[in-house]
């Protein structure tokens, strides 16, 4: 028989989640307006997914797992997050 | 209306989009036309924003399959954009119906023939007459418009059971609308292949 | 095999098996509601509540902290005379363990519905039936149901037959989490006068109750031979239910003009070559299976275990004799004999008959696989080639490979 995973009980590796692509729920995004942010982190501490990127100057959300909940633009104090709706949502 | 043969649909939409409920209601509206019907949401999480399928039978005897159904005669897409994940086409008989709440239909995957195919602006129509953008009635009124297999009338006549007050204002004005609304768009179009 | 399509009358509704089994509730007129909510059994519930807030149920309702005070909650009202209601899922029924214990070795006959859910761990909310085999010798009666109608109806019965003063045994009517819990369908609803009169041969005064005119102590404690008495009782109140939901089908019938089914309920078995065995809503689907391999020549047929505690064991051992093979359809798994639950019973069942016949266990359906037809139509091949001699494996476990 062949199985699917090397574990006797329900153990996995923990990356192994990352298959579950939760970007594909999103009916909005968040849009970084890049000049306003001023890379406080605010957002990074809130996201409930843990998807916000550091990117240097910026802060970016990973919008393969980012589902939209609007949670950062909520709580940045620069106001530098719009969300905006997803074609076809 | 009078069928032989069982029929299958599969709906397809986002949770918090209403796609159990429209299967639900239009189990009760086919039974309501004198039909047997059969319906159930697909069994997951139930989160807002996830992809979500619900499957729907109905026949002329009584349905006993207890199964997803994995070759629809119809889908309906209450979310086109789900296509970009792949797998919404699978199983869909060939020439099989398809029904979609949009201005114009989704790529259709290479190999994928659709017969009849409609689509309906149902999230317009549901913000304009609900307040929000819950597409699930117009887009059943869409179905009942483009594939013929159930009456207007009697998913008018099973809303209450489903929504009072305000709410079942704006539903039959919804399912009214997707309707009337519902442009077919014709088979050569759909045949066009995207890969 | 066609029928007429449903009469859409008043009384037909399309409805899930949650509300199914809220309106059986409802028309049995309960003093009693406690419960708490475990998916997928919450929306039975939400109904059961509406009702009442639509002044439609006149009982009373105990918001508890857990299904171990819910039941007990249930059996207190029942012992002091009332018919009280409760439900759960899975772990919910797991965590009320003793008070269910206590329900039946007191003769409590409290009904509840157990939307049934395969039980952790691996941790998982989605369908089977491990939760009600892992409590299937608690004592209690255990009816497993196909469909939405067959809830509403099973729930009227489980309240004849658990409150009839030969029974005094507490019910469990079981149906298949999200198969059944969230299915819509059509469903006839009877009505209350029709109900009424069913259950009028039960109620108040037919058994011991708590009451201030008449004290009786309730929970004492017991030794020895007297212990003995009172399970050798238990043992016979539960071989004499089987007895009774036989006569009730008349009784039923007579009342909805419909038949209920007794404990087991037969497809195509009359001339069948191989007889598969199962229980729950995976049987509908085998019977589709079935009609489509007897196109193919393949001479199968059905038992499907409505009753299944107390087991049937008579009635199935008659079905089974002269069979060339017998497969049994399980949705749970017993660790200790490395097959299905169902399939221990058929088993057991197998040495009642003077000739050995070929048995072949089909384990899958859990945790929401779903059994497709399919796979249920390689179970019936799979079954006539065990009683034409084809060696394979006791068990099958479907969907592995």
């Amino acid at each position: 028989m062949r199985f699917r995973s090397p574990f006797e009980g329900a153990w996995a590796d923990p990356d192994s989640m990352l298959v579950v692509r939760t970007g594909d729920w999103r009916l909005e995004r968040p849009v970084v307006r890049e000049a306003r942010c001023s890379h406080c982190g605010v957002c990074w501490l809130w996201c409930p997914n843990n998807c916000i990127r550091d990117l240097g100057t910026h802060f970016s959300a990973d919008l393969t797992y980012c589902k939209g909940c609007g949670v950062c633009a909520r709580v940045c104090p620069a106001a530098a997050i719009v969300m905006r709706e997803e074609d076809g949502a | 209306m009078s069928i032989d043969v069982q029929r299958e649909i599969r709906f397809h939409g986002r949770g918090g989009q209403g796609a159990a409920l429209a299967a639900e209601i239009l189990a009760a509206a086919l039974v309501r036309d004198g039909s047997f019907a059969a319906a159930f949401p697909m069994f997951g999480f139930e989160r807002r924003g996830a992809p979500v399928a619900a499957f729907l039978r109905f026949d002329s005897a009584p349905i006993r399959e207890r199964t997803q159904v994995y070759a629809p005669d119809c889908l309906i897409l209450l979310e086109p954009g789900l296509v970009r994940i792949g797998g919404i086409f699978d199983g869909l008989k060939p020439e099989g119906a398809l029904v979609v709440n949009g201005t114009t239909l989704p790529p259709i995957p290479a190999g994928v023939r659709v017969g009849l195919a409609g689509v309906v602006r149902a999230t317009a129509i549901a913000r304009e007459e609900l307040g929000r953008p819950a597409a699930n009635t117009a887009t059943l009124g869409a179905f009942a418009r483009i594939t013929r297999w159930v009456s207007r009338e009697a998913l008018l006549d099973v809303l209450p059971d489903y929504f009072e007050g305000e709410a079942l204002g704006g539903n039959r004005r919804a399912v009214e609308r997707g309707y009337r609304e519902a442009t077919l768009v014709t088979a050569p179009e759909t045949a066009h292949a995207v890969s | 095999m066609r029928t007429r399509a449903p009469r859409t009358d008043g009384n037909l509704r399309v409805m899930d098996g949650n509300k199914a089994a809220a309106w059986g509730v409802l028309l049995c007129r309960p003093d009693l509601l406690a419960s708490y909510p475990i998916s997928p059994q919450t929306p039975l519930l939400e109904q059961l509540y509406k009702f009442r807030a639509e002044g439609r149920l006149d009982a009373e309702t105990v918001e508890v902290e857990g299904e171990n005070s819910a039941l007990s909650a249930a059996v207190g009202a029942v012992a002091a005379g009332g018919r009280a209601f409760t439900a759960t899922s899975s772990m919910g029924l797991m965590f009320m363990y003793d008070a269910y214990l206590y329900a039946s070795g007191q003769r409590v006959p409290v009904v509840m519905t157990v939307a049934t859910r395969e039980q952790c761990a691996p941790h998982t909310v989605s369908s089977g039936q491990q939760d009600i085999m892992l409590v299937k010798e608690g004592g209690w009666i255990q009816l497993i149901t196909e469909s939405c109608q067959e809830i509403l109806d099973s729930i009227l019965v489980a309240y004849r037959l658990a409150e009839d003063p030969t029974i005094q045994l507490p019910i469990n009517v079981c149906y298949d989490g999200y198969y059944l819990s969230h299915l819509s369908e059509p469903v006839r609803v009877p009505t209350q006068e029709a109900v009424d009169r069913f259950l009028a041969a039960v109620g108040v005064g037919k058994r011991p109750v708590l009451s201030t005119d008449a004290p009786l102590s309730f929970g004492a404690f017991v030794l020895g031979e007297l212990y003995a008495e009172y399970r050798y009782k238990h043992c016979q109140a539960m071989q004499r239910a089987l007895d009774l939901v036989a006569a009730l089908d008349g009784e039923f019938e007579a009342a909805f003009g419909r038949p209920w089914g007794g404990s087991i309920e037969t497809y195509r078995a009359e001339d069948a070559e191989v007889l598969l065995v199962g229980t729950g809503s995976a049987c509908g689907t085998l019977k589709v299976a079935i009609d489509r391999m007897r196109a193919e020549g393949l001479a199968a047929g059905l038992a499907r275990i409505r009753m299944f505690r107390p087991f049937p064991r008579r009635r199935l051992a008659e079905l089974m004799r002269g069979r060339r093979a017998v497969g049994v359809l399980d949705r749970s798994v017993c660790f200790g004999w490395n097959a299905g639950h169902l399939y221990v019973d058929v088993r057991a069942t197998a040495a009642d008959l003077d000739a050995r016949i070929p048995l072949v266990n089909f384990v899958g359906g859990l945790a929401g696989a779903d059994l497709r037809r399919e796979l249920l139509e390689d179970a019936v091949r799979t079954t006539v080639a065990r009683g034409r001699g084809e060696p394979g494996p006791e068990v099958v476990w479907l969907g592995l490979g």
